[in-house]
């Protein structure tokens, strides 16, 4: 049966590749152009930034990794290219290939002295691009130094202001997205997956804005070089260092401290930056006053190499990430935890002569956390992953501007869980396997009014021994531009998860989410996408789009709170089904910039035939931002955020239950009875509705030989009661953050 | 641009305020019959209770009484049948209701490990409420330590046969004795924990939880803390006559062990969980119907153990086995 769908898959292939028009094979005269953009005072690449052969009227798109490729370029003629990027002055260029031949060329654009932008899909405007641009968000380092940065920049925060992603309080990080859980988001970082990005219960995430170019998010939909998960891919780009001098950075927050270290050595450049806790005081203010040990650091480097007499084309790249969170109690009956990740990776990225992309990926990423129970009565835990991961893909650009992707990923994964049950029993659950993919993806261009990406993912092998599992994963995208600046978009596909973490759907706060290779008694996870939408850019400064997402989701791992036996499984199966309509419009009129989104969306899951809205279902959301650049300098922006309330299980009466306090002092001698509150149907109802408003000025001046940044932010300006949560036992509520002004100042050698 | 200012300052007044929020949804009448049978004694009791809601939200404020009087119940174990009666007891001085605790009894029910328990509450309002349970099966010790110390090691041992998967089990040592000067020579008893948590010089006991294991390890050094502390703060060591450590086992039958398990899931220390599994084995209402019997072992301190503390033994001495 693997056979016959692998025949399939390959012949899918094939088809495109030989049975589509191929101008490559008609036309001779032509030659391609290649180009890696760059910051010019830095080197870094540009991700996303635009080429535009004005003449031609074709154009694309950078990579993450700043390289674009423009194929069928006529031979011997001069052209002019256009290359932009937000931020950076835009550079006009003349190019020329040769016949059959490809021209390189290197191209330094100058930053601005523009410092507000707008969280826009830059490049969006260029025609001629291969990308079908659905359900994907993509974000530049500005952009992340320019986003509300509440107490400091954190990269799971910003994305929270996208429509299609919902938190379920101001207090955790954690986001979910088009009604999945949140453990169906992956986190990539240089292609690195990151088991918990989260430090200080969930409160900040672990990658340091400072250390990234670029994010891709995905929030479905998401192309077959993707998998492992079900709901969204944020792949984040590192920088890669200063490659023209040496330069210093230290910032400091109400949080924690940082530093970051770049400079050139020898034929390429390094980064390290790091980030380490101080203070536990605006902590506090996240959790309700409660004071939490918190101290954690995270240390990221990367180092480059690229030397054209070696290999030319090539780029050798080391990476690495740490980061730990202690939680140490002084008191020995308060039970201390502690997990770690580190993930390290080597990449061996090669432009040829053609017009082909290789890229060879080497990753190694272990998690683990510990429950250190002292004298409490919280029972021991410990939870290991260990990652290990080797990839290849291939990009070939046919002279159609037709596009091909292969790529073969291979994951070793083995996840340990040793825990005491309620009743001291030691549990073991162990799993190890490999997931050995091949994929395969066709990106149709050569029509200008359309566009096509189709291709799947083939498990080779899976994690999982269940037999009820998917071999393929098919994905496809489609893009029509009937109209100028017009442009209708689907997606269809099919995702398979076989990892899940324990996850108690009634904790609104937790330490970590321990990872496990779903059992084998489960199948593994899959979902299926179905999305329709179009952009609208009525004026150049103006983009208007709009989305349709249906999900359905089957096994999904769901842990079993009915557990009461040793017999009893860990883990039930239930369903997932997930629709909403999401809609944002942008205006960018200097030096203005307004962004709006508004989404409507359902979220339900069943579980023995009981339907009920998850925890993170929102119904209605509504964000608007206004960033203004005031000049000199000083930027200043407001963001208002509206959510309709989210679920929760109504209390329909307490009864005084029996407790074993003091077994053994007889039960007519005391009176262990304390009120227990019985809950109704599971979220039927609805918390108020949230609210919240926010407002961050700052300001870049120079100080010989200094770069200042200093910023100052107001969350909850207008000090909105937003609930969290309801005490079941006591009848409290707890609101969630407060007024919360906080600053941040960053120095720059 | 004031204009702008002002109109969002009175939009901020406007939304800024706190919305009235009920978290309770109509209440549901429910019936909560708690009964645990002891199979150690023929005295058995039982209680009633019905769910409230008050409008405060908050279920320590309330004190309207929620204990029913006048229901009929009875209880059923192979063939003999008992009825329990009705009456009350004083509440604790602390306890946020104001009436006497309403209790049902009997004196006259004997455990027939043997036999399934039926237990049936006729409340006044006609409503039945019943349950069953298999009573636990009395533990037989399969290794002990019978004198401490030991001499080649520094813990003790008790394993028991396990029983039904899933069974629970508690345990106690009790260390008796007496002082010489009491003309009563009154027993007294000081209990031993898993162990002492030493903080900052303070020694705090940790007490047993219910477990599934079917052993006990118990240190010495434990021991020989709470030893220490029968005669804290009084010189005169001789007056204590020591006669003698004892291990108390208390099994579950599997709903008491479930019922055990649900609420014993420790919240951390920060998680913030808004639910927590509330097992019920009764019929047509919730609460608890369940069995436990008590199982017993004697060991024994020698002679020159308890004349290391400067006490006075009380029973004949032993040799500890090699």
């Amino acid at each position: 049966m693997r056979k016959v769908f692998y025949l399939h898959f390959v012949f899918l292939i094939f088809s495109f590749i030989f049975l589509l028009p191929n101008k490559n094979l008609l036309a001779q005269e032509t030659g391609t152009l290649r180009g890696l953009v760059a910051d010019s005072t830095t080197a870094e690449a540009l991700a996303f930034s635009s080429a535009y052969i004005k003449e031609l009227k074709i154009g694309a798109n950078t990579d993450s990794r700043g390289y674009f490729l423009i194929t069928s370029v006529p031979a011997n003629q001069n052209f002019t290219l256009v290359v932009s990027y937000v931020g950076y002055r835009t550079k006009t260029l003349t190019i020329r290939v040769a016949k059959g031949k490809m021209a390189h060329y290197n191209i330094n654009l100058i930053p601005t002295n523009i410092q507000m932008q707008t969280i826009e899909r830059v490049g969006e405007r260029v025609t001629g691009t291969s990308d079908t641009k659905i359900s994907i968000e993509r974000i530049s380092s500005r952009q992340l130094e320019m986003a509300p940065k509440g107490v400091e920049a954190d990269v799971f925060r910003t994305i929270k202001y996208l429509p299609g992603v919902t938190a379920t309080s101001d207090v955790s990080a954690r986001y979910y997205v088009r009604g999945g859980t949140s453990n169906q988001n992956l986190v990539l970082v240089d292609g690195i997956t990151i088991y918990n990005p989260f430090h200080a219960l969930g409160l900040f995430s672990v990658v340091d804005p400072d250390i990234v170019n670029s994010i891709e998010f995905f929030k479905g939909g998401f192309g077959a070089q993707f998998g492992g998960r079900l709901s969204s891919v944020m792949n984040i780009s590192t920088k890669d260092g200063n490659k023209n001098k040496f330069g210093v950075k230290a910032s400091g927050s109400l949080l924690s401290g940082k530093f970051l270290l770049e400079g050139p050595i020898g034929k390429g450049s390094f980064i390290v930056a790091g980030r380490k806790s101080f203070s536990n005081q605006i902590i506090k203010k996240f959790l309700n006053d409660k004071t939490v040990p918190v101290d954690f650091y995270d240390v990221s480097f990367k180092a480059n190499y690229v030397d054209p007499d070696f290999i030319p084309g090539s780029k050798f790249s080391f990476s690495g990430f740490s980061s730990s969170d202690n939680l140490n109690n002084s008191d020995p009956q308060i039970e201390d935890y502690n997990w770690t990740t580190n993930a390290y990776g080597f990449k061996w990225f090669q432009a040829s002569d053609a017009p082909l992309f290789f890229e060879l990926g080497l990753s190694v990423s272990n998690f683990k956390g510990l429950t250190i129970p002292k004298y409490s009565a919280k029972n021991a835990l410990e939870n290991k992953v260990a990652d290990l991961g080797i990839q290849m893909d291939f990009t070939y650009m046919f002279d159609n501007r037709d596009e091909i992707n292969i790529g073969l990923h291979i994951k070793q994964i083995s996840t340990d869980l040793f825990f005491n049950n309620a009743l001291g029993t030691p549990v073991k659950l162990n799993a190890s396997g490999a997931n050995i993919v091949m994929y395969g993806r066709y990106k149709l261009t050569q029509i200008d009014f359309l566009k096509l990406d189709i291709g799947s993912r083939v498990n080779l092998t899976t994690l999982s021994r269940n037999n009820v599992k998917k071999i393929l994963e098919p994905r496809v995208n489609l893009s029509l531009n009937p109209f100028k600046n017009f442009s209708i978009k689907g997606s269809y596909g099919i995702f398979q998860q076989e990892l899940t973490t324990i996850s108690d759907e009634n904790e609104v706060i937790n330490i970590f989410e321990p990872w496990i290779v779903v059992p084998d008694y489960l199948p593994p996870t899959t979902s299926t996408h179905y999305i329709i939408g179009f952009d609208y850019s009525p004026y150049s400064f103006s983009t208007f789009s709009l989305e349709y997402y249906y999900k359905k989701t089957d096994n999904l791992p769901i842990v079993n709170q009915e557990k009461i036996s040793s017999t009893d499984k860990d883990f039930i199966a239930g369903e997932g089904e997930s629709y909403g309509i999401e809609s944002a419009l942008k205006l960018n009129i200097d030096p203005l910039t307004l962004s709006t989104s508004y989404t409507l969306a359902y979220a339900y899951r069943t579980i023995y035939g009981l339907r009920y809205y998850p925890k993170y279902d929102i119904r209605h959301s509504f964000n608007i931002s206004l960033e203004v650049d005031l000049g000199a300098g000083w930027n200043t922006s407001v963001v208002w955020t509206y959510n309709s309330g989210l679920p929760f299980t109504q209390i329909v009466g307490f009864y005084d239950k029996y407790y074993f306090d003091n077994f053994f002092a007889g039960w007519m001698n005391t009176d262990p009875r304390r009120p227990y509150g019985i809950l109704g149907v599971q979220n039927l109802g609805r918390l108020p509705t949230y609210h919240r408003l926010d407002y961050t000025l700052s300001k870049r001046f120079k100080f010989e030989p200094f770069n200042f940044d200093v910023s100052f932010s107001i969350l909850n300006v207008y000090n909105r009661l937003n609930i969290f949560y309801f005490k079941r036992d006591t009848g409290e509520r707890v609101n969630m953050l407060p007024f919360l002004p906080s600053a941040t100042i960053r120095v720059e050698l | 641009m004031k204009k702008i200012f002002l109109l969002i300052f009175a939009f901020a007044l406007f939304v800024s305020c706190e919305e009235n929020f009920n978290p309770f949804d109509q209440l549901r009448e429910k019936y909560a019959l708690t009964c645990i049978i002891r199979g150690d004694t023929t005295f058995q009791v039982a209680a009633v209770t019905r769910t409230y809601a008050n409008e405060n939200y908050n279920p320590y404020s309330n004190t309207i009484d929620p204990n029913i009087a006048g229901a009929k119940i009875r209880i059923w174990n192979g063939d003999s049948v008992a009825t329990f009666k009705d009456t009350t007891l004083v509440r604790n001085p602390g306890s946020k209701y104001q009436t006497p605790y309403h209790i049902y009894y009997t004196k006259k029910f004997t455990l027939d490990p043997n036999y399934d328990i039926e237990i049936e509450a006729i409340l006044p309002n006609g409503i039945k409420l019943n349950s069953k349970t298999k009573p636990p099966n009395a533990i037989v010790f399969n290794y002990v330590d019978r004198v401490v110390p030991p001499k080649t090691k520094t813990h003790v041992d008790f394993i028991w046969d396990a029983g039904t998967i899933d069974n629970a089990y508690l345990t106690q040592v009790s260390i008796y004795y007496y002082k010489a000067d009491d003309p009563k020579k009154t027993i007294k008893v000081a209990f031993v924990p898993v162990k002492y948590l030493n903080q900052d010089g303070k020694f705090f006991p940790i007490s047993a939880k219910p477990s599934n294991s079917n052993k006990l390890v118990l240190d010495v050094e434990t021991i020989s803390k709470t030893m220490e502390l029968i005669s804290e703060g009084d010189s005169n060591k001789k007056n204590y006559v020591i006669l003698g450590p004892y291990l108390e086992v208390v099994s579950f039958d599997k709903n008491l062990s479930t019922y055990f398990n649900s609420i014993a899931r420790a919240n951390d220390a920060y998680s913030v969980n808004l639910n927590e599994i509330d097992f019920s084995n009764i019929d047509n209402g919730i609460g608890i119907f369940g069995a436990y019997m008590h199982n017993y072992w004697s060991f024994d301190f020698t002679h020159a153990y308890i004349k290391s503390f400067g006490y006075t033994p009380g029973l004949a001495d032993v040799e500890p086995p090699l």
